[in-house]
């Protein structure tokens, strides 16, 4: 029976797409309804890891660029975000393009010395980025903590909770999770599918291209400045959305939520989940939050001692496990598993080269 | 360049598409949710329309000073005269303050009235009308058992605190062993938030649909400002939340809120009054600040105090980063300055380090003063590990006694509590532990064993008015002279007093500077209003 094997772009191979995409989608459905509130609110999370993790793969999985600020850019979309719903009264939805814009900015800015620096160095300014920003959020000068809450933090108290349509489909003013949960869905889909279809421009083969050989790239035409600035813009720019979600989700920001912690959690799902993998994202995200959950819920009693995740150990039981995953799959979950799977369960096969009218096939 | 513009329109697409997806449902929020956000606006509104109140949360600075000048040791020598020497007899002693609260409550009416208003001490009310739907004053008791949920950061750099927790949750297994308190037992579960608000934010929505304690309990300033409007909507306890910023005394507006111990605001202001009664004029403060709410709490406090006083010549200050590996750059840019006072405002390992610093960059030997802050009042975890350079260092200690003080090593309350508590699976050796359960856990058991000997028994309501009640309560973890009490709409502030001590190394002790500096009721309450204060 196995492998079940396909040629691209047949009729089967769409006919299979199809499917799966109809489960995935009755699985993002049910898993609104399923689960509890509480847990829901955990998933919208995990969607907002999932667009950052995804804008990080960007610049160091595809573009192959060593870079960790990127829980800055979070939070810099989540500072936009309060500011502009809390003090200038602005909807969520407007929000949106402003937080990724100011996102962009940012990241093309620690882009210009990724045009000369690499490896190494570049990890250490963008952790000095990422170390400086919660410092920059508290500063006093052009009312910057008063934008974004200072050390207290800040609680945006415009409610993003069902309403109009929202009420209609049935949603809960009481239970705003659920409801947030589809809105925070539609746009990881776009932001899924603008990625999956950059990669496969002429744009992601350049990013590609660079990682794999610069001087190569730059020889074949492909504009390194330009380039890298894009990648490391386009990649701000969605962790700025995941900081928009964040905010809009939980209702309140405060710059211990962005610390160095945050991109190192980030580069831990990245890792896990598969390094230039569209799919590790998701399961990355997973992995930091309800994985790490679970490592709290641990408590195994080995007689002379209790092994309790409630406490002190919760961080040890997740290292523990993070270093399993990553001893059993050294190229995270996507990377080590998706050849095998595509080899003896699901095999692809490239589509045969059509023949001239005038030639026959042999047999 | 043109392959640039499509880059960007491409980017633009993606932005206007997200925004859109959102669009439709989140601009019918905007519209038809402005009534709850007028709501949820008026409170603060409200209090910006009051006049401001500079010391919303702490005493102003002349009171402070009268009272740094006041307290006399013959004063806290009287009062430590007065306690009992027996527990039997501190029990009997506690026994008849819970007795003179369920006596003023009975008086005076306190209690839920049919209509729903509960009516407290010095003006307090709850409307429990306006709680949610469904809304249960007894929520969780059918079964016996009481649950407290509470948030803590217990991985993180500042995980230390989850022993606070674990000397919480040993105190209510000693209850439960004696028979519980109004015929219940507890159950303390503690959920780890790494001090990250988003996480605070998801454990307690999990605690108000899941596991529905009777009352909760938060750590961290953020973390608390994070929750604070869902504990006060869904009308449960946010009792004496573990951060010491002056927003927790609020009865008008958060109801259901609690703080515990001194303000940072008050801290600050002591060292003030302390720098000003015992230094010559011009002097030079230097202050090493911890980047974060505490940090810069201590600091916001400070500087105003500096800023009206002609004592103080100026302020310097350097922040660190609370995940710091080191602070030796930081301390020896403070040292340049040459400090007649150095100010280490800073919370967890770096209390060390900073004491460290501070030895090696010859600050301690020049300055003529040298304080630790309050949250680093802990012999064992803090001054043992910085070895020599500990002694000499003062502390505005919050009132504080230090269970790993070998100084009280023969105190009654102490020695039973650190006994109890090695007893019941803690460590009597880590002093945040003896915090949790010397300090806090006799608190716990007092405020709940009013709320049993009032009306209708331990619920919500009478966990409330049992300590906006708790008129006076003799602490035996707080120095002789400082009482501990709340009134009402009046005194919103648990403890208002502290002691002024300095390290005395070869004794491993704090040895106290004077006496008791007694500050009750004096701090106003503060409605606090995010950028403005109290």
């Amino acid at each position: 029976m196995f492998p079940i094997v396909v040629e691209r772009g047949s009729s089967k191979h769409r006919t299979h797409m199809m499917i799966l995409m109809a489960i995935v989608l009755v699985i993002l459905i049910a898993v609104a309804f399923i689960l509890p509130e509480y847990q829901v609110g955990r998933v919208n999370r995990m969607w907002a890891m999932a667009i950052a993790i995804m804008g990080l793969n960007l610049v160091l999985g595809y573009g192959g660029l060593f870079a960790l600020g990127h829980s800055a850019f979070i939070g810099l979309g989540a500072f936009v975000t309060a500011w502009l719903v809390q003090d200038l009264r602005f909807d969520y939805w407007m929000v949106i393009p402003f937080s990724m814009a100011a996102s962009f900015a940012f990241g093309s800015l620690l882009a210009l010395p990724a045009l000369r620096i690499k490896g190494l160095y570049l990890v250490v300014i963008t952790i000095a980025v990422a170390v400086v920003f919660p410092s920059l959020a508290k500063i006093e000068t052009f009312g910057i903590a008063e934008k974004t809450g200072g050390a207290n933090g800040r609680i945006i108290d415009e409610k993003v909770i069902p309403t109009g349509l929202g009420k209609a489909l049935g949603f809960s003013e009481t239970e705003p999770a659920r409801y947030r949960y589809f809105l925070i869905v539609a746009m990881v889909l776009v932001v899924t599918f603008a990625v999956r279809n950059l990669l496969n421009s002429r744009a992601g083969r350049a990013i590609i291209a660079i990682r794999d050989n610069e001087t190569g790239a730059a020889v074949s035409g492909v504009n390194l400045v330009r380039q890298k600035v894009f990648t490391f813009g386009t990649s701000a720019a969605m962790c700025g959305l995941s900081g928009t979600i964040l905010a809009l989700d939980k209702g309140f920001v405060a710059e211990q939520d962005f610390l160095f912690p945050l991109a190192v959690e980030m580069l831990v799902g990245l890792v896990i989940g598969g390094v230039a993998t569209l799919g590790g994202a998701f399961i990355g995200a997973f992995v930091i939050v309800f994985v790490k959950e679970f490592s709290k819920n641990v408590n195994i009693d080995f007689g002379l001692f209790v092994l309790d995740g409630k406490g002190p150990f919760s961080a040890l039981i997740f290292g523990v496990i993070l270093v399993i995953v990553t001893f059993f799959l050294p190229r995270g979950i996507v990377g080590s598993l998706k050849p095998t799977f595509m080899q003896r369960v699901y095999r692809i096969d490239p589509k045969a080269p059509s023949l001239p009218e005038n030639l026959t096939r042999l047999s | 360049m043109r392959r640039m513009k499509k880059n960007f329109a491409a980017l633009a697409v993606v932005a206007m598409v997200a925004a859109a997806c959102g669009g439709d449902d989140a601009s019918d929020t905007s519209s038809a949710s402005e009534p709850a956000a007028e709501e949820a606006d008026a409170p603060a509104e409200e209090a910006a329309e009051e006049p401001a109140e500079d010391t919303g949360g702490a005493a102003s600075e002349e009171e402070t000073a009268d009272a740094l000048a006041e307290a006399s040791e013959e004063d806290a020598e009287e009062a430590a005269a007065e306690l009992p020497t027996t527990l039997e007899g501190w029990q009997e002693l506690w026994a008849s303050e819970r007795a003179a609260v369920v006596a003023a409550a009975e008086a005076e009416g306190w209690g839920l009235g049919d209509d729903g208003i509960l009516v407290g001490p010095a003006g307090f009310t709850i409307d429990t009308n306006e709680c949610p739907e469904g809304w249960n004053n007894d929520e969780g008791l059918d079964d016996g058992v009481i649950t407290i949920g509470v948030t803590t950061a217990n991985s993180g750099s500042l995980a230390v605190y989850g022993n606070i927790y674990t000397g919480l949750g040993a105190y209510f297994d000693m209850i439960n062993d004696q028979g519980g308190i109004g015929g219940y037992t507890f159950e303390v579960i503690v959920k780890d938030d790494e001090y990250v608000a988003t996480k605070t934010i998801e454990a307690w929505s999990e605690f108000f649909q899941s596991t529905k304690p009777l009352v909760g309990h938060t750590l961290g300033s953020p973390n608390t400002f994070s929750v604070q409007p869902e504990f006060n909507a869904q009308c449960v306890p946010q009792v004496m939340v573990a951060t010491g910023h002056q927003a927790w005394g609020d009865p008008v507006n958060h109801p259901w809120t609690t703080g515990y111990q001194l303000s940072y605001a008050s801290e600050a202001l002591l060292w003030g009054a302390w720098i000003e009664a015992n230094t010559e004029p011009g002097v030079v403060v230097a202050g090493l600040v911890m980047d974060n709410d505490f940090g810069l709490a201590y600091e916001q406090a400070f500087k105003d105090f500096a800023d009206n006083s002609d004592h103080i010549d100026s302020f310097e200050i350097v922040r660190h980063d609370p995940a710091s590996a080191t602070l030796t750059n930081e301390v020896t840019t403070l040292a340049a300055t040459n400090p007649d006072v150095f100010i280490s405002m800073t919370a967890g390992n770096p209390c060390v380090l900073a004491i460290q610093e501070a030895g090696r960059s010859g600050i301690i030997e020049n300055a003529q003063a040298v304080f630790t802050p309050s949250v680093c009042k802990s012999i064992a975890a803090y001054m043992d590990p910085a070895g020599e350079d500990a002694d000499g260092w003062y502390i505005v200690g919050g009132g504080i006694k230090d269970t790993t003080d070998a100084g009280y090593a023969d105190d009654l309350w102490i020695s039973y509590a650190n006994q109890k508590l090695d007893e019941y699976g803690g460590d009597s050796s880590i002093s945040l532990q003896g915090e949790g359960f010397a300090n806090r856990g006799i608190v716990w058991e007092q405020v709940l064993r009013i709320a049993a000997d009032l009306e209708g028994g331990i619920n919500r309501t009478n966990i409330m008015l049992a300590q906006r009640g708790l008129l006076n309560f003799t602490h035996p973890a707080l120095l002789d002279g400082i009482k501990m009490n709340l009134n009402g709409n009046e005194d919103a502030y648990f403890v208002e007093g502290s002691d002024i001590s300095q390290y005395d190394l070869a004794n491993r002790t704090w040895v106290q500077q004077g006496g008791t500096i007694d500050l009750s009721g004096l701090s106003p309450n503060c409605a606090w209003v995010p950028g403005e204060g109290c």
